[in-house]
């Protein structure tokens, strides 16, 4: 019963996509000031901490790994080094702390205890949140930059420095594996 | 567009949410961040510029000395060295070393020099087995005065280790030789061990007393590790170690009594995000310039006076036949881990960059991944990613194969090399298309208290570190087995409860790691949780790093 264990990610090809100026938002100049850090906080940060959560399935982790995501790019264009795309490039970033058990374990401990706001959740967004949990890491990624961030697969390829080819086999996937999960069909109603 | 989109993307969009940030709290959060960070680095900075200086000194000094007993000091077996890979003899040793390195001190009677050493491993002068050190000497910059006894576990290979500082700690005016113990790939961070010159001219570390409420005994480390950041200095409390995270900065005093490093009062405990240390601000270690790895000449060895011959061009990285080469390279053959096989191999590594190089530094390098041979022509059949966040800080190697799920067949395990070993799990399964190989996830619903998600590959650990201990046994093996996967975190030097957890997962045959029990303790430092704890191998693996 291969199915339900991680499917294998090699990739066929290696090329890395060129970082070009593609950002999901608004592009971002080279250098960072607080003012920059701001307006990236306003306009981002959001979507970002929630796309990163709904991956690591942590809204506290997910917090803390684009706080520390966006230091080190202020740090890195302090020192001269250019980015540019900053939403992408912290995305990125925050996707790969958030993999951090330690980091994990270490933001939860410190937000146990805080109260939570719980809503009455849509039973249809609990198998969907399900579902998505089941997805093999880097599919449930390119899964929430898809349909929860909108980005198209070349800005996802930017986003996780993979080739469009592999986005597109890992979102092919990704949509099989979440129709078997739900029950559904990928292709049914199709709208022009 | 099709209904399954948007039935994902209104699902997601719901689960996902996004509130409004207080834009005043968290740019002051990141800005915290971007100031602790600057401050690192700029702590490894100014580091790599004083040993710069001490290894020009001490390189210089060196050279002077053997240009002075050029014929009594280097006496190879071999024609004179030509490259560090090349064996030399240093006086007062009776055998021939490797990559010795070495940094000036002050330990009286004319002692001068700390050295780290590796014995020539074999009968032919060759150092390109890189052993790595095994002997901590005290003595001048020509010659070996004292010698420590084989370092044990210290001389792994693999693991950097090399004279740090020479500080005055308890303040007799002699220095003690402090030797710096961490990764190559871990650079910027070090465990210290502190060495005294016995009464009978031997050199042994100290020990460490830490008293009864201290499980496991704190490391003195220096730099930054993860996240977290630490260091020590004299000041009026003596010497302390300091160590920050998560917005709080501890610091501890310890002192040198005898042959012992004890453990006394805390001289701080307070939220801070330890910025500001340490607060000599100097990065000196009590007075002694501090050294890292790759600043430290070894002992110069002669320039050949054949003209070089032309560089021959470079290709990096192996081909195990996949799709690119791989660095850092691991194999591990006779493995059984396909039908009716015992001989599969097993290689992990890192794929090369897209300019065909092997970046020797995090974190210029690529994704690791593990492959395997399952047809016995030693060229790897299927490959993946490998899901341990470590791997490219650590390095990573395939640990073992043993039949988890009682089928016959064994599951393979990667691990991370380091005193903590996070582990990772794989079956391979042969298909139309060939084998493939597999990270073997944990069903639902996991076990959120301990870390152990569903849906995500499982992840385990083994062997501690100040703060955490790990341990791996098995149950019902080889019928039904159980792995049981137990650790303890703590907030080192605190009076925090100590966080225990057992968890038992069992491979069904649904593919996946189920937990069919599990445990979870909050108990005051030293109380026991009734939990075993081996290091005895599991499930016929050994765990232990």
């Amino acid at each position: 019963m291969f199915g339900a264990r991680c499917q294998p990610v090699g990739r066929s090809g290696r090329q890395r996509v060129e970082m070009e100026a593609t950002a999901s938002v608004e592009q971002t100049p080279s250098g960072l000031d607080e003012a920059g850090v701001r307006r990236f906080l306003r306009e981002d940060y959001p979507r970002i901490v929630a796309a990163v959560g709904l991956v690591a399935g942590s809204r506290a982790a997910a917090e803390d790994a684009v706080a520390e995501a966006l230091a080190r790019a202020w740090e890195r264009t302090d020192r001269g080094d250019a980015i540019d795309s900053l939403p992408a490039w912290v995305t990125r970033v925050a996707l790969n702390l958030s993999k951090s058990r330690l980091r994990r374990l270490r933001t939860e401990a410190r937000h146990r205890g805080a109260a939570e706001v719980v809503t009455a959740p849509n039973a249809d967004r609990v198998d969907v949140e399900r579902a998505l949990r089941s997805l093999p890491r880097r599919e449930r990624e390119v899964t929430v930059l898809r349909y929860y961030l909108d980005l198209d697969v070349a800005r996802i390829a930017l986003t996780l420095a993979i080739s469009e080819g592999s986005v597109k086999t890992l979102l092919h996937r990704a949509r099989h594996h979440l129709a078997t999960a739900l029950g559904d069909d990928p292709d049914e109603e199709q709208e022009r | 567009m099709t209904r399954f989109d948007d039935r994902i993307r209104e699902g997601l969009a719901e689960a996902g949410g996004a509130a409004a940030p207080d834009l005043d709290a968290l740019t002051d959060q990141v800005t915290r961040r971007r100031a602790r960070r600057d401050r690192d680095r700029r702590l490894r900075a100014g580091a790599v510029g004083l040993a710069v200086v001490v290894a020009v000194a001490a390189a210089f000094s060196l050279a002077l000395a053997r240009a002075r007993q050029a014929d009594e000091v280097i006496a190879p077996p071999a024609p004179t060295p030509t490259s560090s890979d090349q064996a030399i003899q240093i006086d007062g040793l009776p055998f021939l070393v490797c990559h010795p390195m070495s940094i000036p001190g002050s330990f009286g009677e004319g002692l001068d020099t700390l050295w780290v050493i590796e014995r020539e491993p074999g009968p032919d002068a060759d150092c390109s087995l890189d052993e790595g050190p095994q002997y901590v000497g005290v003595g001048t910059a020509s010659a070996v005065v004292h010698l420590s006894e084989e370092i044990g576990e210290m001389g792994q290979e693999g693991t950097a280790i090399w004279p740090y500082a020479t500080p005055d700690l308890d303040g007799d005016g002699l220095g003690e030789p402090v030797v710096g113990i961490g990764g190559s790939l871990t650079e910027g961070w070090a465990r210290l061990t502190v060495f005294r010159v016995g009464p009978d001219d031997t050199v042994a570390p100290i020990t460490y007393d830490c008293g009864p409420a201290c499980d496991p005994a704190p490391w003195i480390t220096v730099g930054s590790f993860v996240e977290s950041l630490s260091g020590a200095y004299c000041g009026p409390e003596g010497f302390v170690r300091w160590s920050a995270s998560e917005g709080r900065v501890i610091g501890n005093v310890w002192s040198l009594e005898g042959d012992t490093l004890v453990l006394g009062a805390n001289a701080f405990d307070r939220a801070d995000t330890g910025s500001d240390y340490p607060p000599d601000g100097t990065e000196e270690l009590c007075g002694s310039p501090t050294t890292w790895p790759e600043e430290i000449e070894t002992y110069p060895t002669e320039a050949s006076t054949s003209p070089s011959p032309e560089p021959e061009p470079v290709v990096e990285g192996d081909d195990i036949g996949i799709e690119a080469n791989v660095c850092g390279l691991d194999r591990k053959g006779g493995l059984d881990i396909v039908p009716g096989g015992d001989r599969e191999i097993a290689w992990t590594g890192y794929l090369v960059t897209d300019e065909g190089t092997c970046p020797e530094r995090n974190p210029d390098r690529q994704e690791w991944i593990v492959a395997v041979d399952a047809t016995g022509d030693d060229v790897a059949d299927t490959w993946t990613e490998i899901p341990l966040v470590n791997c490219p800080n650590i390095a990573c190697f395939p640990l073992d194969a043993t039949d988890l799920d009682g089928d016959g067949d064994g599951e393979l395990i990667v691990s991370t090399s380091f005193s903590i070993m996070d582990q990772a799990y794989f079956a391979i399964e042969a298909g139309d298309g060939g084998f493939s190989i597999g990270a073997i996830v944990v069903a639902r619903p996991g076990h959120a208290a301990a870390g152990i998600e569903p849906g995500v590959p499982l992840e385990t650990s083994s062997g501690g570190d100040a703060g955490y201990g790990a341990w791996i046994r098995c149950e019902n093996y080889p019928e039904a087995p159980i792995v049981v996967f137990t650790y303890v975190s703590s907030i080192v030097e605190s009076e925090q409860p100590h966080e225990w957890h057992e968890v038992k997962l069992q491979l069904q045959g649904d593919g996946m790691f189920h937990v069919i029990d599990s445990t979870d303790l909050s108990l005051p430092p030293g109380d026991d949780p009734g939990l075993i704890r081996s290091d005895a191998p599991a499930c016929g693996v050994d765990f232990t790093p």
